[in-house]
């Protein structure tokens, strides 16, 4: 037994020196360095805080001022635009990255799309929405055409400061991190499988309903995380494009900690965090329960 | 003369697998061993232990040319791999893929493009020197392998699978042309491969490995007609085995009895220690080595009904029911297919194979 | 003809981003209506002053975290898909950041090393946030590269006799070549365009995106100039990422 443990002690010491031992030292930094700030917004938010000094002992005085502030309809409102945001994507996503995987055939033409669907990643945040802005708003280039046409008779309001300004100006940028993921998992589907489902005299619809989706849906659920969280915390769309009417929670975030509210801004992390918990948990939980009744459904055809 | 390659007491292991268990094997100059097994009998582990890509946890002695290599690694080793997959790498042409051993001992550019381009010619392949790995066949990038092996002059060249990739007939081409090339330059070889005929017709000796053993080595006639334990007999396609026990020893030299539930059998003893009457053992014969119906020639018979036939071809495979068990018996296909019904099957003493059943120790 | 939508979002992309560069050569850009075409805010760029602090600040801090994440995608990278436990608790541990939104994520980095470890917020923050952010898609690029990357062709290397060191310079290094093309250029661009984490670990040291976030909210004669600044910076942008994936893509095929 001794000896085994020595063994096993020597080997350990030896990887420190190899590839293997080298990245889980990395590992080891990364969760200090970058996962554990993670946990200090869960510590900090059961925190009480007086002016500016935190009181190291429990208290849910953040979670209730958050309340009072009105800070969960903020959280719930951003993650309804973010939901919208992601929707939208999806469905214009689903069919672009199923023709990029499956139907096209342009070299030029596929790597081109790739390039569109790789710039957005680095565009300046302020710069891609900038213009949305100018363009929008009351004197802007939309509403002179439309009073010219006579069409309307007055400015609409509406286009900008709006959510319908925020989504506008969240999906362009976002739309990326949708496709990226569907294309992927639809790229590593089988031709063959396809095909076999063609063979059995399933048409198109039906291969892409029972054949397709499911086996992209992985894909799917990843672009939808994907796109759906950083929009979550976007902040320049509401700030130039909201117009500060309505607080979204990138603003919340910014302005608690400005106001150096660090339980508040800590107990709104924690807030975040839970929704995404939940939704991640159903989102699994659906993928499973679709996953076995699909099991379930082909079992009673065999 | 002292072996070329010299190896014994290897013991490999993979955590708590046991891969290899004290296998050794030597080596003469200019021959061509073989190793056959099973998927999973060690005998690509046992080569990579050769090359230098694993590290046994116990070996007894491992020489090339009298020099040992223990613990050496692979790229000290004068030996030369042409790897299953051939391992060609795809961002170097043809010429610097064959070059590339002699780039590394640091040999000069004319020198190595001439060397590349004579080992290219000797595989037929003296205009691909220029063009990527990527625009080659199957059969190509095999040649290409090989002279990229060939081309750094190892004492010893080894071959993972060399044909595994193959098709039928692109594998019955090479087969002839290593061996050419391996007498024409008096190299010394050692292939691995499960394919028994391509194993029989190209080497000078057979190692037959199972479950990380070594189970039998010497010349193919040997190993073919004399297998010395079951695992080899079914291995070397002698399917028809019964189990029993030795009768009277000795009456005629090399010639034992086995005593079985349905009668005795005369044929030859094949295993590696003497036999002794009484003691548990088995025997094997090909189906091709036994015939149907009464025959004075023969001095064994055994009664069955044939319960099926199927046309092979060339042959004929009749499957035939005996109170020992289910019998296959080949015969030529020219010959007219025998009735269902009662048959008589017979072989000659000479044929099969009589040898000691292993007992687990 | 499902198509459509797909590409009407793509379009949502890139009508603002030629606006912009239309916009930037326009006489009254603030209006929103391109028209009276002049290269006369170009020209104010040139002789202006402010941009150029932030700019060097972001391309140096760019610089930084693009040497890191080629460095820890080439330890990581390799030795993830030949790692025979631990390989999807080391994966999911990588790219967990993605899952936290950039706001967020810049708020709990200030909070756990201003409360934890008493430190103030400066160069050092915005080099370890951007990292944080950009580390785990130099690790999917690189991935790219490794996992195809056959481990025989190390074996045939030293088996035909290249020593350790040849057999990383002369097979591995340019086999996974395009993959560390790719960290650099995520690790560079990633950071030198990054704000929501920048927000909060900043610490008085302003960054290129900052400057523009603080430029295109206020009304202030500068815009224009952040136009022609941004119109530049977005033909490199999208020059460079033509390039990665040019690159990726034939590493792809071959």
């Amino acid at each position: 037994m001794a000896a085994r443990r020595a063994w096993r002690l020597s080997r350990a010491l030896a990887q420190l020196g190899s590839a293997a031992g080298q990245t889980w030292l990395f590992a080891a930094v990364w969760l200090v360095g970058a996962l554990l700030p993670l946990a200090i917004g869960l510590g900090l938010s059961f925190m009480r805080q007086r002016g500016l000094q935190i009181r190291w002992s429990l208290s849910l005085q953040a979670y209730r001022d958050l309340i009072e502030t009105g800070r969960v309809e903020v959280v719930l409102r951003t993650a309804s635009v973010a939901a919208g945001v992601s929707l939208i994507c999806l469905a214009g996503g689903l069919p672009l990255a199923l023709w990029l995987a499956k139907v096209a055939r342009s070299n030029w033409l596929i790597q081109l799309v790739w390039i569109c669907l790789t710039v957005p990643f680095f565009l300046d945040p302020s710069a891609r929405t900038l213009v949305l802005r100018l363009v929008l708003g009351s004197g802007g280039p939309i509403n002179e055409t439309l009073l010219y046409l006579h069409l309307i008779a007055a400015p609409l309001r509406w286009l900008l400061f709006s959510n319908f300004a925020i989504i506008l100006g969240l999906v362009g940028p976002y739309f990326p991190n949708m496709v990226w993921p569907i294309y992927l998992s639809i790229l590593l589907i089988d031709d063959a499988v396809l095909d076999a489902s063609r063979d059995l005299g399933a048409g198109p619809w039906a291969t892409l309903r029972f054949t397709l989706l499911p086996l992209a849906m992985p894909g799917i659920l990843a672009g939808l995380i994907m796109t759906f969280i950083p929009v979550l915390g976007d902040s320049v769309a509401p700030d130039l494009l909201g117009g500060g009417q309505q607080e979204y929670l990138a603003d919340s975030v910014l302005s608690l900690s400005t106001t150096m509210n660090y339980t508040g801004a800590a107990s709104l992390a924690t807030v975040v965090f839970t929704m995404l918990g939940l939704l991640s948990l159903a989102a699994l939980l659906l993928y499973r329960h679709a996953s076995a009744g699909k099991a379930g459904r082909e079992a009673a055809l065999a | 003369m002292p072996p070329l390659l010299d190896a014994a007491g290897i013991d490999l292991s993979y955590g708590p697998v046991q891969v290899l268990e004290d296998v050794g094997l030597s080596l003469a100059a200019g021959e061509l061993l073989t190793i056959l097994g099973p998927s999973g009998s060690g005998k690509t582990s046992l080569l990579r232990v050769l090359g230098g890509f694993e590290t046994p946890s116990r070996v007894e002695r491992l020489q090339i040319g009298g020099q040992d290599i223990r613990g050496m690694p692979p790229h000290r080793r004068p030996l030369a791999t042409v790897f299953q997959h051939y391992a060609l790498f795809p961002h170097l042409t043809v010429g610097e893929n064959v070059e590339y051993g002699l780039r590394v001992r640091g040999v000069g550019r004319e020198r190595r493009r001439r060397k590349a381009l004579l080992a290219l010619e000797l595989l037929h392949l003296p205009d691909k020197a220029g063009r990527r790995i990527q625009q080659l066949s199957g059969g190509e990038r095999q040649r290409v392998a090989f002279a990229r092996a060939l081309v750094t002059e190892p004492l010893v060249l080894l071959l993972d699978e060399p044909m595994g990739a193959l098709d039928e007939r692109l594998r019955r081409a090479l087969e002839v042309e290593i061996r050419g090339l391996q007498r024409s330059l008096g190299m010394t070889i050692i292939q691995v491969t499960h394919g028994r005929d391509e194993a029989l017709s190209m080497s000078d000796r057979l190692a037959v490995m199972g479950g990380g053993r070594m189970r039998q080595l010497g010349d193919p006639t040997a190993i073919f007609e004399r297998p010395s334990s079951r695992f080899v007999a079914e291995f070397m396609g002698l399917t028809n085995v019964v189990e029993g026990r030795l009768g009277a020893v000795g009456e005629v030299p090399g010639r034992v009895r086995i005593d079985t539930a349905s009668g005795a059998f005369a044929g030859p003893w094949s295993g590696d220690t003497a036999p002794r009457t009484g003691q548990a053992a088995f025997f094997a014969i090909h189906p091709e080595r036994l015939r149907l119906g009464a025959d004075h020639a023969c001095a064994n018979h055994l009664a069955g009904r044939v319960d099926d036939v199927s046309y092979q071809g060339m042959r004929r495979l009749v499957e035939v029911d005996t109170a020992l068990g289910r019998f296959s018996v080949s015969v030529s296909a020219r010959d007219p297919a025998p009735d269902a019904g009662d048959a008589t099957i017979c072989w000659s003493a000479q044929d099969g194979a009589i040898g000691p059943l292993e007992h687990p120790s | 003809m499902l198509l459509v939508g797909g590409f009407c979002i793509t379009a949502l992309i890139y009508a603002p981003v030629l606006l912009l560069a239309v916009l930037s050569v326009s006489g009254n850009p603030l209006s929103g209506v391109p028209g009276d075409f002049t290269t006369r805010w170009y020209v104010q760029l040139a002789a202006d002053q402010s941009w150029r602090a932030p700019m060097l600040r972001s391309a140096e801090i760019a610089t930084l975290v693009s040497a890191l994440c080629v460095i820890a995608a080439l330890l990581v990278g390799r030795t993830l898909p030949r790692l025979r436990r631990g390989l999807g608790l080391l994966a999911f541990g990588f790219l967990l950041p993605l899952g936290v939104p950039g706001t967020v994520m810049g708020l709990l980095i200030f909070m756990y090393y201003r409360f934890v470890f008493g430190l103030h917020m400066g160069y050092w923050s915005l080099v370890l946030s951007h990292f944080i952010w950009a580390f785990p898609f130099a690790l999917i690029g690189m991935l790219v590269a490794t996992s195809r990357f056959d481990l025989g062709l190390l074996d045939a290397a030293a088996d035909l006799g290249a020593p350790p060191w040849r057999r990383l310079w002369d097979i591995e290094r340019p086999l996974l070549m395009p993959g560390l093309i790719s960290a650099a250029l995520f690790g560079f661009l990633l950071s030198f365009t990054e704000l929501p984490r920048s927000l909060f670990v900043a610490g008085g040291v302003q960054t290129l995106p900052l400057y523009n976030w603080a430029q295109a909210s206020s009304h202030t004669s500068h815009v224009p100039l952040i136009f022609c600044l941004n119109t530049l910076i977005t033909l490199l942008s999208i020059a460079a990422s033509a390039a990665a994936v040019m690159l990726l893509g034939r590493g792809a095929r071959a």
